[in-house]
């Protein structure tokens, strides 16, 4: 308003100035009532002017005022603006940090699984060989054990099984001038019935032995008798020595008298039917056999003479000398 | 295993593999149930006369 002031009056002045100035002049021009009228519609019309003007000069007040006010809207509308750029352009920073953040951990949780998958197959491998080397250090103490135990049967018993075409059971610790010396015999099994593949030394009644073994499926008790067998055949060979401290006993008793040998001959001959169930010719075959064993029965006999048989036996072979 | 089990049935014996100083187990007769604790020094007898005097106790 102060500013509008100055400015008023000075159109004011130029106004009235300007109203002085047409005065003058119309009162110096020819046709007075004419100019009266003049200078009064101008005068009018200055008025109206004026009037406007003034109204004018208020409401540019008041527009200028409203002006004022709607910038210091805009002012705070775009600070307001200002301020939500700033902030979507935040958020968006952060939203496109999240989102490359879940890039990553994405990137992270696929590398984890196939990490995952890995280590599983490593571990399902681990735990083969695991088991695998289990079952063979189970095995290989099943086996060491089985194989301490049947050493402790082959050193205290002297005993030793082997597997082949048939079974062979060799023993040791029979002959005590030489332990070490083995005997065994060899059996094999088929159709129901057991046969003697090898047996050494020999034993003469082994086909007795094994008839028996045949009645009665007894393999456990036979190979415990095979070993008596085997004792006392290591045993029959020590008579020798002894044979010769009674050489002049064995000679007496071939003087027999003649018909003492025939009697016994004939028991001799019953006994042997009797037992084997043999033919009559088979029994003077083995009468025969028995002859022609005479001379080393003979050396045999003195260190068993209690014994009835070979007393018999004895009688026997002195028919050929006679 | 079968022919562990084959010489247990022959010599009825089962050992005592725990000490090594002795030969000693059971022997087991199998028809009557019977079970007999033995056990032999091998410092007082030669191995012969041990094997021996084992099998003999087998066979009664």
């Amino acid at each position: 308003m102060a500013d509008s002031i100055p400015r008023w009056d000075v159109a004011k002045k130029v106004e009235e100035q300007r109203l002085r100035g047409e005065i003058l002049e119309a009162a110096q021009t020819p046709g007075i009532h004419d100019f009266i009228n003049s200078i009064r519609k101008s005068m009018e019309s200055t008025l109206q002017t004026s009037q406007q003007c003034v109204e004018n000069q208020v409401e540019l007040g008041k527009l200028k005022a409203k002006l004022r006010e709607e910038e210091d809207a805009l002012v705070k509308a775009i600070a307001k603006k200002t301020r939500k750029e700033a902030k979507k352009m935040a958020l968006m920073e952060s939203l496109s940090s999240s989102r490359a953040r879940a890039d990553k951990l994405k990137r992270i949780l696929q590398d984890q699984r196939e990490r995952k998958e890995k280590y599983s197959a490593v571990i399902a491998q681990q735990c083969r060989d695991l088991t695998a080397a289990e079952d063979k250090n189970t095995r290989n103490k099943d086996v060491g054990q089985v194989q301490e135990a049947i050493s402790w049967y082959n050193m205290a018993l002297g005993f030793r099984i082997n597997c082949g075409h048939g079974i062979k059971f060799t023993f040791t610790n029979i002959n005590p001038k030489n332990p070490k010396e083995e005997f065994s015999f060899t059996i094999h099994h088929s159709n129901d019935t057991y046969t003697v593949l090898d047996c050494e030394p020999r034993i003469y009644t082994i086909s007795q032995l094994v008839q028996e073994l045949n009645k009665t499926n007894g393999l456990f008790k036979f190979v415990r008798t095979m070993r008596e067998r085997f004792l006392e055949a290591a045993a029959s060979g020590l008579a020798p020595q002894s044979a010769y401290n009674q050489q002049e006993a064995s000679v007496i008793t071939i003087s027999a008298p003649v018909s003492l040998t025939s009697s016994f001959e004939n028991s001799e001959s019953r006994t042997e039917e009797s037992q084997l169930g043999m033919k009559p010719e088979e029994v003077k075959r083995v009468s025969k056999k028995l002859h022609e064993r005479g001379g080393e029965e003979t050396i045999f006999s003195p260190g068993s003479a209690s014994v009835p048989r070979r007393s018999t036996r004895l009688m026997y072979s002195s028919g050929p000398r006679t | 295993m079968a022919m562990l089990s084959f010489y247990a049935s022959v010599t009825n014996i089962i050992p005592d593999l725990d000490d090594k100083s002795k030969i000693s187990g059971h022997i087991v007769d199998r028809d009557t149930k019977a079970v007999q604790n033995f056990e032999l020094n091998p410092a007082k007898q030669t191995s012969f006369d041990l094997c021996n005097t084992l099998w003999k106790t087998i066979d009664m």
